[in-house]
């Protein structure tokens, strides 16, 4: 079955480059020439009008763009072109251009030009096609528009894929309904499409919204998902009508309230951020974590939450992350277990999460296998990532002491994890891992567990 | 006057701070027209204090959703001075402010209601001069008039809309008023503008001056606004900008604006380049009025240039230098009279509470790029400061948070001369009530002082047409002028508001004494977007309102804490 392939978004920067550099006036000699012609559907189109931007000019000043229109074989011709890099755009009405299909991932829109002094650029031929229109109206099951709300267009790639279809960069605003809840996309190459409207709430990475009220997404007609959306054929210049959808019923969301506590002692912990995560098929695929943190009683809330099952836990500090100040060292070290709970029709209050004291590991990092006194005195450089295969480091990495040592708390049960980062490439592999001088493949963190006299070996690179 | 002043100083008692560290909770409701929850409005609760101290960045208490029934609630808010951001919603707009007719301030435990009506639709096409639709470009609204058919100059709350293939475009959510369109060639869709020209035309095919107005009702559809686009080149507006610091700090920005003089709306709103530059593309010609300003997110104040005119004619204008400057501040302290008079069931109320208004009353038009009143707002032992003003006159309006306070008293320390040692003597203080303050650029004017009284009276009614079959004009206003004869010059005892659609009227924190009450229409050219002015800050007109009063002869007189809540009155139209 295809899937949906959500694309990010990509800011045009360049005319926030350009204006900078807008008082930066230069006078060339303009003697270049630009001329070709202006195909739509591969036939010569007479009026079509043909703009070249420098790219070294303010955008905003519409005097540096040189235009041409077509003549009736089609060609253009534009005169008095200085030394430079242009952008070069035909624009028919209705009709798209190729280079615009292919705007994301391309740092200068349009298609691309450099102009050497004098030159005579020929043959410049820009290919445009008409393109196509999908429209329609979208409702609620009581038949209100859906006003101000976006719609999602996915197209079929090479590789059966549906992918979402974003349009130029600036045009998002076509694909939102207005007070009628009427959409119309336009400039769509020919191929094929399903659309969607209303909110995605079983991909179970959406689990809050910040509306209180929301409609599932439903696909043309009133598809619940893609496998049953009606495909929509848009051959080149077509223009597809009625494309209506109707969003599922309203549905509200829910707030849940609770409390970190350290197990052992009863104590609230305060600080704390709390994660939670939709629970599909037993797991967990993705975790959130707003930067709410627990309050001085330990208190805390999710707001917004869509129904269903959740794991919520709490981290007294974010994976690699520098630790806020005015903690207690104690609550740093402290592990919590993921609580599950489910939403139904009614916010949930008294969600507990319990943490208890984690592990911890100290010892000595050395390198070995070289006597090179620059190669030894990285050491200090040497910053560890340490973790378990129960949960993701807390806090920032560790560094390592003048001597080697080395100490972290907080370790989830599981199998340890050493990893090194440091600013350079420091050119170590991490050799092997002993405890109290034997060498150990693999080792494990029992809850609460206090394992010193490691020693974490690293070489030189190559070394073998 | 100064030992009066100093006399008065013993008796004087800063309400205390006890109740500083208290929260409390501002819930409310967002309905429609018909009374029934509007779900997903997004509610930004604004600190007037924290506001000010961000350099006016919007920088909110608090965004809020409201729930499946409208409803919306603050919890967990410091004692102080909060206002209310409702942005439009799905089609609807917030009935006007202006229909409102009051600046609105809420504290804790408040409960507001927040009603939105149906904004209307305008819609049309856009073409080129040999007919072409314009796809992608956007088209403007411009409101000009407001529902009351009173000029603005604030920009409409509605986007911008962008045509579509065929050259549609569609701006709804209008607030109901009058509009002038206008669209821009640059397209969306186009990675280089397509267009010729880069001025903006306005329907059908004109300029600003020529643009045909709509009117827009609530919920109402205006069709068939197209807009012939004519390609026009504009000038180039360009120069420096001086007085910026450096090295920049992250949290800063410097923007020169350019406004019409003579409509006041703003044309373009400029960064300032590396190089200390601007360069505002594509001017029209006409008169306009251009001024810089620079904020710091990390300072209340601002730094802003005077405005400057400037001619465009048929040619560019360059080489305009804009200076950077402070601008002038007021600052002082807020006292409350030890109470002669205590209400019953009075709001227990605090100085942070007070929000504070510096107005700039210079009489005439004010220049479009002129920054608009400041506001304030006290701490919890009633320090405040009003930053960013202009050089002008300026009078303190207030309001407070009790209906049992009144202002009884605003006064500024007389100009103080450091003696030969260059000690300041202390300095007598003077009344600046009556003739407001005139602040030079960048004057730091401190050690003003607003005096709060207890016990005061309110007065509600309604004002009744002169007859059975005649109707009330549109716009009045009613004043509430002191009878006294020795207080015809205190101004703090004049109080004027506007006259509801259904001729209500309420006029609040009314020291006790004797009044004469007058309704009259306003006046045709007032803005609809800010309160008027009021008439008794100019000597004559409160001498003339003073004599129409006193011949209408509607007497009332307020005793301490009284409400009033009945009183009719008889419009007049003499």
């Amino acid at each position: 079955m295809p899937r949906l392939r959500p694309t990010l978004s990509v800011l045009v920067l360049l005319p926030a480059f350009l204006s900078i550099q807008a008082q930066t006036v230069e006078t060339r000699p303009a003697t270049a020439t630009v001329s070709g012609r202006v195909l739509l559907k591969g036939e010569p189109t007479q009026g079509v009008s043909v703009a070249l931007q420098s790219h070294t000019a303010d955008a905003r000043n519409q005097d540096s763009v040189l235009r041409s229109r077509t003549d009736g074989a089609g060609r253009f011709r534009i005169t008095g072109v200085a030394a430079g890099q242009y952008s070069i755009i035909a624009f028919a009405p209705g009709a798209i251009s190729p280079s615009d299909l292919d705007f994301l991932g391309k740092t200068q829109p349009g298609r691309t030009i450099d102009v050497r002094e004098g030159e005579n650029v020929e043959s410049m031929d820009l290919a445009l096609s008409p393109g196509g229109v999908i429209t329609g109206r979208v409702t609620d099951p009581g038949g209100r528009p859906f006003v101000d709300e976006p719609v999602t267009l996915f197209r079929l790639d090479p590789q059966a894929e549906w992918q979402q279809f974003s349009g130029p960069p600036n045009g998002a605003e076509m694909f939102y309904t207005d007070d009628r809840g009427v959409y119309r996309i336009f400039g769509l190459p020919a191929g094929r499409y399903i659309i969607s409207a209303g909110f995605e709430e079983l991909s179970g990475w959406n689990t809050t919204i910040p509306n209180r009220v929301y409609h599932p997404r439903a696909f043309h007609l009133n598809a619940p998902d893609e496998s049953q959306a009606k495909v929509i054929d848009v051959a080149e210049g077509f223009e597809a009508t009625n494309i209506d959808i109707m969003v599922g019923a309203s549905k509200r969301t829910y707030d849940l309230y609770g409390r970190v506590l350290n197990a052992d002692t009863g104590q609230p912990a305060p600080g704390f951020y709390i994660s939670h995560g939709a629970v599909r098929d037993g797991r967990i695929p993705y975790t959130r974590s707003n930067s709410e943190r627990s309050g001085a009683n330990g208190e805390f809330r999710v707001i917004g939450l869509i129904p269903g099952k959740y794991g919520i836990n709490a981290r007294s500090q974010m994976p690699l992350a520098t630790p806020m100040p005015a903690r207690s060292q104690d609550d740093d070290n402290l592990i919590c277990d993921e609580t599950r709970v489910e939403i139904t029709d009614s916010d949930l209050r008294g969600v507990e999460i319990k943490c208890r004291p984690g592990g911890s590991v100290s010892g000595v990092v050395a390198i070995e296998g070289t006597n090179d006194p620059k190669i030894l005195s990285r050491l200090s450089q040497i910053n560890l990532i340490i973790s378990t295969s129960g949960g993701l480091p807390l806090g920032p990495p560790i560094s390592v002491g003048a001597n080697g040592s080395f100490q972290v708390r907080g370790l989830a049960r599981g199998r340890l994890v050493i990893g090194l980062i440091s600013r350079e490439d420091l050119n170590l592999r991490l050799s092997r891992i002993e405890l109290n001088g034997a060498p150990r493949e693999s080792i494990e963190i029992n809850p609460g567990e206090h394992i010193t006299g490691l020693r974490v070996v690293f070489t030189p690179e190559g070394n073998q | 006057m100064k030992l009066n002043y100093l006399l008065l100083g013993a008796f004087f008692v800063i309400v205390c701070k006890t109740s500083g560290a208290q929260t409390g909770e501002i819930t409310g409701r967002v309905v429609y027209e018909d009374g029934g929850g509007a779900p997903n409005v997004s509610v930004t609760l604004i600190s007037v204090k924290t506001r000010q101290e961000a350099a006016n960045i919007g920088s909110s208490a608090g965004k809020v959703i409201t729930d499946e029934d409208g409803k919306f609630k603050f919890t967990d808010l410091k004692r102080g001075v909060y206002a209310f951001n409702v942005s439009g919603s799905k089609g609807y707009v917030k009935e006007s402010e202006a229909e409102a007719q009051e600046q609105r301030r809420y504290r804790i435990g408040d409960n507001v209601t927040i009603t939105l009506i149906r904004g209307g639709v305008i819609t049309g096409r856009v073409a080129t001069a040999d007919g072409e639709p314009m796809i992608g470009v956007r088209v403007y609204p411009v409101m000009v008039r407001d529902a009351e058919g009173q000029r603005v100059r604030r920009q409409s709350g509605a986007p911008p809309r962008m045509t579509d293939d065929r050259g549609v475009y569609r701006i709804y959510g209008l607030e109901p008023g009058t509009y002038v369109v206008y669209a821009r060639p640059e397209s969306l869709v186009a990675p280089v503008s397509p267009y010729e020209g880069n001025v903006a035309t306005y329907h059908p095919s004109s300029t600003r001056d020529t643009a045909i107005e709509l009117n827009v009702a609530s919920g109402a559809e205006v069709a068939g606004v197209d807009i012939r686009y004519h390609g026009a080149r504009g000038r180039v507006v360009s120069g420096t900008v001086a007085g910026l610091k450096e090295p920049r700090s992250t949290g800063s920005f410097a923007q020169v604006s350019l406004a019409n003089l003579s409509t006041g709306q703003v044309l373009a709103v400029e960064g300032v380049t590396g190089a200390n530059a601007f360069a505002i593309y594509g001017v029209p010609d006409g008169e306009y009025e251009i001024s810089a300003r620079r904020t710091d997110f990390n300072s209340a104040e601002i730094l802003a240039s005077a405005p400057r005119r400037v001619t465009v004619r048929g040619a560019d204008v360059t080489g305009i230098e804009l200076r950077l400057a402070p601008m002038a501040s007021i600052s002082g302290k807020i006292l409350f009279e030890a109470a002669q008079n205590t209400c019953e069931k009075e709001r227990k109320a605090t100085l942070e509470e007070v929000s504070l208004l510096a107005r700039r009353n210079e009489g005439g038009a004010v220049e479009p790029s002129s920054l608009l009143d400041q506001e304030g707002a006290a701490n919890d032992r009633g320090e405040f400061s009003i930053y960013n003003l202009q050089a002008g006159r300026y009078f303190i309006e207030s309001t407070l948070p009790s209906e049992s306070w009144f202002v009884k008293s605003i006064t500024a320390n007389a100009p103080s001369t450091a003696n030969a040692r260059g000690s300041a003597r202390p300095s007598a203080s003077t009344e600046i009530a009556r003739g407001g303050v005139a602040l030079k650029s960048g004057e730091k004017l401190t050690g003003v002082t607003l005096t709060v009284a207890g016990g005061a009276a309110s007065l509600r009614g309604k004002v009744a047409a002169e007859s059975d079959s005649a109707k009330l004009p549109p716009r009045l206003r009613i004043h509430l002028i002191p009878a006294e004869a020795t207080a015809r010059d205190e101004v703090l005892r004049y109080a004027e508001a506007t006259v509801r659609g259904d001729g209500t009227f309420a006029l609040n924190n009314i020291a006790p004494g004797k009044y004469w009450l007058i309704s009259r229409a306003a006046t045709d050219d007032e803005p609809g977007d800010k309160q008027p002015m009021p008439l008794a800050w100019d000597g004559d007109e409160r001498a003339k309102l003073r004599r129409e009063a006193e011949a209408l002869k509607i007497e009332v007189e307020m005793k301490p804490c009284q409400r009033l809540i009945d009183q009719i009155i008889k419009y007049s139209s003499k």
